[in-house]
């Protein structure tokens, strides 16, 4: 089993992925992004700036919950990889050896005040995984 | 840093879309709840109850951006810290 173990910052488990567009099939669009995990979330979500570098078209919608009555907003599928383990080196290492990497719904989200991630990592990706966190540490495996 | 401001492909299909499948909301929870209705061009064309096979259909029939699936009677999300990007608001920053 593939770990990663990464600090808690703010409070926050905060990872790098990399998204593509499930529909480019062209090798080596990957673009990195900056997640924040959320498991109050049961849904994960992108920013526009994600849904726009990346060329998504909206495949659906979804009623979400707020303080006031549920919104309405746009939902993308998007492929999302994140590294379980050592970093492989891109040129020498299939990509499935240490990366986990799947297809999600994420829906789209607003930016936060200190624009401080591009994506929020929520309970429907999380389930592909284990996540502990104990003090000022989280580890991910698969 | 402010959002990028470019449109977003299908967003306003998807919205036209979404108007047309509330009409016929009531009618499709009396025998669909919990599926899923493909539309294209403001129609009803399919009712799936896997959304896997629904992206694959419309992929196939249709192509990336040129459909949509709205669930029918569908219950909110949770999106914890987040605050969801609305359709009006999308609207407003000129985004559709």
């Amino acid at each position: 089993m593939a770990s990663f173990r990464g600090a808690v910052i703010d409070r926050a488990i905060k990872v790098i992925v990399f998204l593509s567009n499930p529909r480019n099939t062209t090798a080596g669009r990957w673009v990195e992004f900056r997640a924040v995990v959320d498991t109050g979330a049961t849904v994960s979500g992108i920013t526009h700036n994600v849904a726009s570098r990346l060329n998504l078209t909206p495949g659906r919608d979804r009623e979400v919950e707020t303080a006031g009555p549920p919104i309405l907003t746009p939902e993308y599928l998007v492929r999302i990889a994140l590294v379980i383990g050592r970093r492989p080196e891109f040129q020498n290492q299939p990509a499935e050896t240490n990366w986990l990497t799947r297809t999600i719904s994420s829906i789209q989200i607003h930016t936060d005040r200190r624009n401080s991630r591009d994506m929020l990592l929520g309970m429907d990706f999380l389930q592909h995984c284990h996540l502990s966190v104990f003090g000022d540490t989280f580890i991910l495996s698969n | 840093m402010t959002e990028v401001t470019k449109k977003i492909p299908g967003l306003a299909e998807l919205i036209r879309n979404r108007k047309a499948f509330e009409k016929q909301e009531a009618k499709l929870k009396l025998k669909h709840t919990g599926k899923l209705a493909l539309f294209v061009n403001e129609e009803l064309i399919e009712i799936f109850e896997d959304e896997e096979k629904a992206y694959e259909y419309g992929y196939a029939e249709f192509g990336y951006g040129k459909f949509t699936l709205h669930e029918i009677g569908a219950e909110p999300v949770n999106c914890g810290s987040a605050r969801p990007y609305s359709f009006d608001e999308l609207k407003a920053d000129g985004l559709v």
